[in-house]
């Protein structure tokens, strides 16, 4: 019975770890674009989870690949009065959904569209 | 002290062969010392998983387990999974680790049934049974996968919609253990991850042969009628074996593949059987004893022979592919000479052992 309860015990083990690992491991794509809706800064910089710093031209989209759930995203561009701007926002990614975070309005509360994913077939 | 030399001789015959092969070559392929060194620390980090999960099964006596090619399918399976719901870093190889499993499990049980109804014959039989395990695979990756088990993504498809590509790139995992802990000496990398988790194997089998089933084991491995006699259940703790050596096979091929960062679905599995064998024999291991020594030894041996060969058959014949021909040659070549080899040994032995007993009821008989 103890044997039996032990093996147990181990199934459920790796099971609640594969879970886990494919939670926390899932690769998730992320559309960073640069298209405000009254002023869109010429170029933008942005860091996703404390990478390398990419650029992003005016009205230009870009995919990336984030790992797991929980994300920050750090942006840096030149706002209407010409003052250099920097702003970091947290954001999680969810299986199915498709996330664009837009870095010109990343000062707004319409930053980060989410939407369901359509189907392959 | 003659004696001693020459047993010595007999029972090292086959590395020592290797060895005078490699100093020959080494000067003619005119490759520096430098990178032939850095070459064996990538290889061995790279293949020792698999030739040390050889070792139990020559324990317990079942001879070389050909086998490992099964636990090798279930390691590609996870990664298959894997790649396919696109799990990244170490959490996918430690996902594909728990998908290979169960699988091997399942596998090393099976093949661990069939090589008990067929005692005596385990390598031929465990051969015959990765190509009928081959069959399976090959049916579920080709047919079932993308039909019965849903596939999402398109890249490792194959484009009627069904079955996985012949090549799968692994570049979510490639090298990610042997790269998340690197260690720097002089011009030398050392992937020290992969080191660590292979002296944890090497600890663990160690460990294991002093535990009360590895002694059952080593029983077993010597006279499996006394084993029985003695009380140990024979079938089950073989089956054991099979089972032990099949999920180190899995985990085994998924720090291998990780390490090459691609996988060719159906070919992978069959080359690393062969190869891991010859490797271990390499290193002076028989189908009857087999130690870490002569699994690390092996690899060392068995790849600087394949670094070299095909540069020495360059620079000797002009031709690289004579260099590849003479690989292939010497990997199978070196299987068959060991096991003639063990034979003869086995054989001078029971001579030797005849021999004696004759002397002693000779020697009764006179008295």
């Amino acid at each position: 019975m103890k044997t039996i309860a032990t093996r147990i015990g181990v199934v459920l083990a790796m099971i609640l770890l594969g879970i886990f690992l494919f939670i926390s491991g899932k690769e998730h794509a992320v559309f960073i674009e640069n298209k405000g809706e009254k002023y869109t800064p010429k170029n933008a910089y942005y860091i996703l989870d404390g990478k390398k710093e990419v650029k992003i031209k005016k009205k230009k989209k870009k995919r990336e690949y984030l790992k797991g759930v929980n994300h920050t995203i750090e942006v840096r561009f030149k706002g209407a009065d010409g003052i250099e701007k920097k702003v970091v926002k947290e954001f999680k990614t969810k299986m199915g959904k498709k996330i664009t975070i837009n870095v010109a309005m990343i000062e707004n509360d319409s930053w980060m569209k989410i939407e369901e994913l359509k189907s392959k077939k | 002290m003659e004696n001693k030399g020459k047993k010595f001789l007999i029972n090292n015959i086959v590395p020592i062969v290797i060895l005078i092969m490699i100093v020959m070559a080494i000067p003619i392929s005119g490759l520096s010392g430098g990178y032939l060194v850095q070459e064996m620390i990538s290889r061995l980090s790279r293949n020792s998983f698999l030739v040390l999960s050889l070792i139990i099964p020559v324990v317990a006596g079942m001879g070389l387990n050909f086998g490992i090619v099964l636990g090798a399918m279930a390691g590609q399976l996870g990664l298959i999974f894997i790649t396919d719901w696109r799990i990244v870093g170490m959490e996918g190889i430690l996902l594909a680790v728990i998908i290979s499993l169960p699988i091997a499990v399942l596998l090393g049980i099976l093949g661990g049934y069939i090589l008990n109804k067929a005692k005596g014959r385990e390598m031929i039989t465990s051969i015959i049974m990765g190509f009928f395990i081959n069959g399976v695979y090959q049916l579920i990756v080709l047919y079932g996968m993308g039909n019965i088990i849903p596939m999402t993504n398109k890249k490792i498809i194959l484009s009627r919609g069904y079955g996985i590509r012949n090549a799968i790139d692994l570049k979510s995992i490639r090298q990610v253990l042997d790269k998340s802990m690197v260690v720097k000496v002089g011009e030398f990398t050392i992937p020290l991850l992969t080191i660590l988790i292979i002296g944890a194997l090497c600890l663990f089998i160690v460990w294991f042969r002093k535990t009360k089933l590895g002694q059952d084991m080593r029983a077993i491995g010597q006279d499996m009628e006394i084993a029985k006699s003695a009380g140990i259940a024979v079938e089950k703790t073989r089956i054991l074996s099979i089972v032990i050596s099949t999920v180190l096979a899995s985990i085994g091929q998924i720090i291998f593949l990780q390490n090459i960062g691609t996988m060719n679905t159906y070919n992978s599995h069959e080359q690393i059987g062969m190869f891991s064998i010859a490797a271990i024999l390499i290193g002076g291991a028989t189908a009857a004893k087999a130690s870490i020594p002569n699994a690390l030894g092996g690899i060392v041996l068995f790849h600087l022979m394949f670094v070299i060969s095909p540069r020495a058959g360059k620079e000797l014949v002009g031709s690289a592919q004579i260099g590849e021909f003479f690989r292939v040659f010497i990997s199978y070549g070196i299987i068959a000479l060991t096991l003639v080899l063990h034979q003869w040994r086995r054989e001078q032995e029971n001579k030797a052992e005849r021999k004696k007993m004759m002397d002693i009821q000779l020697s009764g008989g006179e008295k």
